[in-house]
């Protein structure tokens, strides 16, 4: 008893001594990020750890928040190393505005507070504790900033009366009997919270018409953090560019436009998207002051020091003036490297397809590299969606990333690279010290918390086995594809949310792993279930975290299998087999080789849903990087082997022939042995 | 009507001693609006044992209180009209005080120890409004510690009505009424004594007080004390009475205080702050009382000269300031009258008078919170038995503002009188005995720039006479001590 007491002492002893962890020292962790392979968490949808910090958590409510916390996620990184990811970007940290016009800021992109913890998330030393536990398991983290803009943090007094209004002015229509109508003042609609962007800074408007630019009032809501931005510069109108909210992607037409598809260098558009308040009254600053760029590096380089973080994903990337990133990303580069970390990755969010744009953004000193949103569109919304007749188009993608002197589509087009193939100075080398450039850094994905998952967009009509295969096919595309690539949490519980917010489930839910049925004479809600012995009969319930389901474990294969081959994780891609039409025996096929010193990987795609295809057509078979008898295996289907052969195609030295046979929507992943 | 005669004290000595026996020593108690007592030379043997353990501890209870009620003979209810600061008080909203006292006195001649509690009770009443609620503030909550020291040193601290002589008839302490919370030392030798305080409050306005709301460090929000402004009111009072015949005193007061606020600053509701400055102020009064010459019998009057903060009282919030937002050029110039005569045992006469000229501290001259103002009270009593008198009172209040009324515009001149008559029942003779129950009547005949101090849209403004019949009650008792 007494030795119990004596125990029991200590124990209190040490914890009136607790200390946090040590926030001094800063690692380097990452010997090449070709390596990665980054999973995308909501920090607030995907695990719940601590219920301390649920305050206005509403499951029911999507944009609310639900609960998730940094000690949620520390505690799933078995899931994680289950599912084979290495880096884990997480939600931005910062202390955000609790809420706007009845939406909750769970996604972290509304700052206030650019110093403090999203509470909701947990503290600065559970922050650290998340990083230092991922970095003992292996995982690196990204953390996820925001330069442009903060939260709904001011309002434009238009009217100059003290508060903030949402207002109608003039009758609008005619008035009159019929025959005798008088047309009336036109009626307009004006918001003080998110007024339409002026390129003269939003203005004033009284009775007698327009009267200057209106003053900026910021707002004082404690109980919902709706208060003046931290840091103190923040607070002030002159950190803020004050022109109102981006309208030109609704309305191309202000800018000249007669409809969608203005060229993106257009001036008036990337005036818009530069200067204007980010839709939803997130209020654009002033990054070509100086002062603003130092508080926001300062504010950042921070986070760096406490969190121990490996790189940032840079929301909202073109709404910021390129100066901006040629003087922040080198001083973050020059910073983390001062602090003895290096290989600091920097990649930056242009929504847009257009290869020009995310390509000019990897130019010079800024971004180590950008979300990839082309082949997003061009690749996983376009062909994969597609009939696959043309996958001469997912060649041209890589033409524009590296250049291409002719047009795979024969159409005659020179392809430029528009990626840069320049490393940047303090940026990412490989494990061998030579220098990596944006080119080689492509950060692809296929769905994010932007966009719609990649199962909603299938036809309803499909059965499950028939998008699970696509869904695959798309997942071995992205993973043996060049580049870095990122799975977006719950793609491996075949989540299937639209757009924003049904995109960002909750990861624990149950709700989400139930599926309609009809049972007892009406649709019912019954738990999924699956094969999990692959005998055709579903035998297992699908629970929250399962790591059983047919998805899952299809990652954890294609994850363990970029790890075990370099060549798939570092190699260079050359395209061997597009398609410029279909119909024929190679319909839908899309082949590449990912070369590294000591190995050939060949990837082989059939983008058709109908038939099987082959590597083949008019009697000539693909030409691949691998001697003649060299026996390839497939390495996710180990039956499947072929045997390359002399004849067939125009080899060169060192080179030879092959027919590959891919079942619709199916792949193909070769080794040689 | 603080100055009283000795003789009067022999008509309630067997009242007030048979209290005294019932519950212990004698406070030396008047009420918030009891005439105050002068020190009583009671001359005391010394005790026997068993008596002297009731002298050296006791308890106390005391009360102050009124309660009228009137109708206006319109179905709706009596009020009392309203035109300068202190109106005369016929018909006075309720009011009462509790008084909770404790007294020690270590030995026969040892110091005392007196731990005074007064729990005022506002005018709510639950059976005029139907709500179970009431008013309470904390008025006196203080110990006082009596010849400590030497002989005639009180020291006291605490929380406390520290007041001199009132104006009965117009409810008004003309010179020295402070409300505080701090300490203070009085001295009585011979015919003479020194008071002295100091206290403070920080008023619950956003002159002196301002919480804000500001994020909590995790979730929500909390209040923090961003503006703390106290002011500090410092007092000091000599008193020294004159024997000028056998029984004719004459009490002359002067007196001197001044007032303090540091600078502070506050938020404007856009998020920015605001600077104020430290304010100062001062005053300057006196006293002359003639008492002593017959039961209940006294002359008072007062003269009083203030500047810059000191014209606002401790419970004010200065305003017309100037442009630095200082009250420094603030003036208040106060004559003030109260007496009582009573005729025989047959009747009495009570009188309340003052007359004011305040300006404020801002530039214009003109405005309307620029103003002489005027108010006289005079309540004769004829004493038909012991116990049942009738009381009339004539009353007038006079304001003259140097800006003119923006509705008529001209110099307005609010003028307003009373006449009530009051059949009484009070416990002995005299106009200052109690407790009293009156039947009320008053007619007010007001002028038309009185009636233009009512907002166009009060009914008020229609009824130029008025009318009020009811009833009212007073008692004092034991009642604090100031």
């Amino acid at each position: 008893m007494r030795r119990a007491l004596l125990a029991a002492a200590l124990a209190l002893g040490a914890g009136a001594c607790i200390s946090p962890p040590s926030t001094g020292e800063l690692t380097g962790q990452v010997a090449d990020w070709r390596d990665e392979i980054i999973y995308q968490v909501l920090t607030d949808r995907f695990a719940n750890g601590d219920r301390s910090n649920d305050y206005r958590v509403d499951l029911d409510d999507p944009s609310a928040y639900h609960g998730g916390d940094w000690r949620g996620l520390a505690e799933r990184f078995d899931y994680l190393e289950s599912l084979g990811v290495t880096a884990v970007w997480i939600s931005p940290v910062v202390k955000n505005v609790e809420e706007d016009a009845g939406f909750s800021s769970y996604h972290g992109y509304w700052a206030q507070d650019f110093t403090r913890c999203n509470p909701h998330f947990g503290d600065r030393v559970g922050l650290r504790e998340l990083v230092d536990e991922a970095h003992a398991r292996g995982f690196k983290v990204i953390l996820d900033i925001v330069t442009n803009h903060v939260g709904q943090a001011f309002y434009y007094d238009i009217n100059k009366n003290g508060r903030p209004d949402d207002f109608l002015i003039g009758q609008g229509g005619t008035i009159g009997p019929l025959g005798q109508e008088q047309t009336t003042s036109e009626l307009v609609r004006i918001t003080e919270w998110d007024p339409d962007f002026d390129a003269r800074g939003v203005q004033s408007w009284t009775s007698l018409g327009p009267s200057g630019e209106a003053p900026v009032r910021f707002l004082r809501e404690p109980a919902i953090n709706r208060m003046p931005p931290v840091p103190d510069l923040f607070a002030h109108d002159y950190a803020y560019n004050r022109k109102g909210r981006v309208t030109v992607w609704t309305r191309p037409e202000v800018c000249g436009c007669g409809g969608w598809g203005c060229p993106w260098d257009d001036a008036c558009r990337r005036q818009q998207e530069i200067l204007g308040d980010f839709p939803g009254g997130l209020k654009d600053l002033a990054t070509e002051r100086p002062d603003v760029r130092d508080a926001l590096f300062d504010a950042y380089a921070g986070w760096i020091d406490a969190g121990d973080f490996d790189g940032f994903r840079i929301d909202t990337l073109k709404h910021v003036e390129h100066e901006f990133w040629e003087d922040f990303c080198p001083r973050i580069r020059r910073h983390a490297a001062e602090r003895g970390k290096h290989n600091f990755f920097m990649f930056g969010e242009a929504f847009d397809g257009d290869d020009q744009l995310l390509g000019a953004y990897t130019q010079g000193e800024g971004v180590d590299s950008v979300f990839y949103f082309s082949q997003y569109y061009t690749v996983f919304r376009g062909a994969m969606l597609g009939d696959g007749s043309r996958t001469c188009e997912l060649e041209r993608l890589h033409c524009r990333r590296h250049g291409c002197e002719s047009d795979p589509c024969g159409e005659g087009q020179r392809f430029d690279a528009l990626y840069s193939g320049s490393g940047k100075v303090n940026g990412q080398v490989g494990e061998d010290g030579l220098a990596l450039s944006p080119r080689q850094l492509p950060v692809g994905f296929l769905s994010n918390h932007d966009v719609g998952r990649f199962l909603y967009f299938m036809p309803e009509a499909w059965s499950q086995s028939e998008k699970r295969a696509l869904l695959h096919l798309a997942l071995g595309y992205l993973l043996s594809s060049d580049g870095i690539p990122c799975l977006y949490y719950g793609v491996e519980q075949e989540f299937a949310g639209g757009n924003d917010p049904a995109n960002r489930e909750t990861l624990w839910d149950k709700r989400y792993y139930k599926t309609p049925v009809w049972k007892d004479g009406r649709i019912q809600m019954a738990q999924k279930t699956y094969d999990s012995d692959g005998d055709g009969a579903d035998d297992a319930l699908w629970e929250p975290y399962d790591t059983g389901n047919p998805t899952f474990q299809y990652i954890a294969k294609l994850n363990a299998l970029r790890r075990e081959h370099e060549a798939l994780r570092r190699g260079t891609l050359q395209v061997r087999w597009s398609t410029r039409t279909g119909g024929g025996e190679d319909h839908g096929i899309y082949a590449f080789e990912r070369r590294s010193a000591d190995e050939t990987i060949l990837v082989v795609l059939n983008l058709g849903a109908e038939s099987t295809s082959r590597t083949a057509s008019a009697g000539q078979s693909m030409c691949v990087g691998f001697e003649p008898r060299t026996e390839l295996t497939d390495l996710l289907d180990p039956d499947a082997r072929y045997t390359v052969t002399d004849s067939g195609c125009s080899p060169e030295p060192g080179q030879g022939c092959v027919e590959i046979e891919v079942a619709p929507r199916g792949i193909r992943i070769l080794a040689a042995g | 009507m603080r100055s009283t005669s000795e003789p009067w004290r022999s008509a309630a000595t067997v009242l007030v001693w048979a209290a005294i026996w019932l519950v212990g020593l004698p406070g030396a108690a008047a009420g918030e609006e009891e005439p105050a007592e002068e020190s009583i030379e009671v001359e005391l043997s010394e005790p026997e044992p068993e008596a002297l353990e009731r002298i050296l501890e006791h308890f106390q209870f005391g009360s102050y209180g009124r309660v009228p009620i009137a109708s206006d003979l319109r179905g709706g209810t009596g009020r009392q009209v309203r035109l300068v600061a202190h109106p005369p008080r016929l018909l006075e909203a309720p009011y009462a005080e509790i008084d909770l006292a404790y007294t020690h006195r270590v030995e026969y001649a040892g110091p005392e120890f007196h731990t005074q509690l007064t729990l005022a009770l506002g005018e709510k009443l639950f059976h005029i409004s139907g709500d179970f609620a009431a008013d309470i503030a904390v008025r006196n909550l203080y110990l006082e510690v009596r010849d400590v020291l030497l002989p005639g040193l009180q020291i006291w601290a605490g929380s406390r009505m520290y007041r001199g002589d009132d104006i009965y008839l117009l409810d008004f302490w003309p010179l020295d009424e402070q409300n505080t919370v701090g300490g203070g030392a009085a001295y009585f030798f011979g015919p003479s004594n020194v008071r002295l305080h100091v206290g403070m409050n920080r008023l619950d306005d956003s002159f002196q007080t301002q919480w804000i709301s500001v994020p909590a460090d995790d979730f929500g929000a909390r209040e923090i004390l961003f503006m703390d402004r106290q002011r500090t009111v410092f007092s000091l009072r000599g008193e020294h009475n004159f024997s000028l015949a056998s029984a004719l005193k004459l009490k002359a007061v002067l007196y001197l205080e001044n007032h303090s606020l540091p600078s502070g600053t506050r938020q404007t509701e856009d998020g920015g702050t605001e600077s104020l400055p430290a304010d100062i102020g001062w005053l300057l009064g006196a006293e002359a009382s003639l008492y002593g010459y017959g039961e209940y019998k006294h002359i008072n009057v007062y003269l009083r000269f203030a500047t810059g903060l000191a014209t606002f009282d401790e419970m004010g919030i200065p305003f017309g300031l100037d442009r630095d937002k200082k009250a420094a050029g603030a003036r208040e110039l106060l004559l003030g009258l109260s007496g009582n005569h009573e005729f025989g045992q047959t009747a009495g006469l009570l009188v309340g008078a003052y007359g004011r000229y305040f300006i404020d501290a801002d530039p214009n001259v003109y405005d309307r919170d620029d103003a002489w103002e005027l108010a006289l009270a005079v309540r004769p009593a004829w004493y038909i038995s012991e116990f049942v008198h009738l009381l009339a009172e004539a009353n007038l209040q006079y304001l003259r503002p140097n800006g003119i009324s923006p509705e008529s515009g001209a110099h307005d001149a609010p003028l307003a009188f009373e006449l009530g008559i009051m059949p009484a029942v009070s416990l002995g003779r005299g106009s200052y005995a109690r407790p009293q129950l009156r039947l009320i009547y008053a007619l007010s005949v007001l002028n038309d720039a009185a009636l233009r101090t009512f907002a166009p849209e009060d009914p008020q403004r229609a009824h130029r006479v008025r009318h009020f019949l009811g009833f009212g009650v007073e008692w004092w008792f034991h009642s604090s001590r100031y």
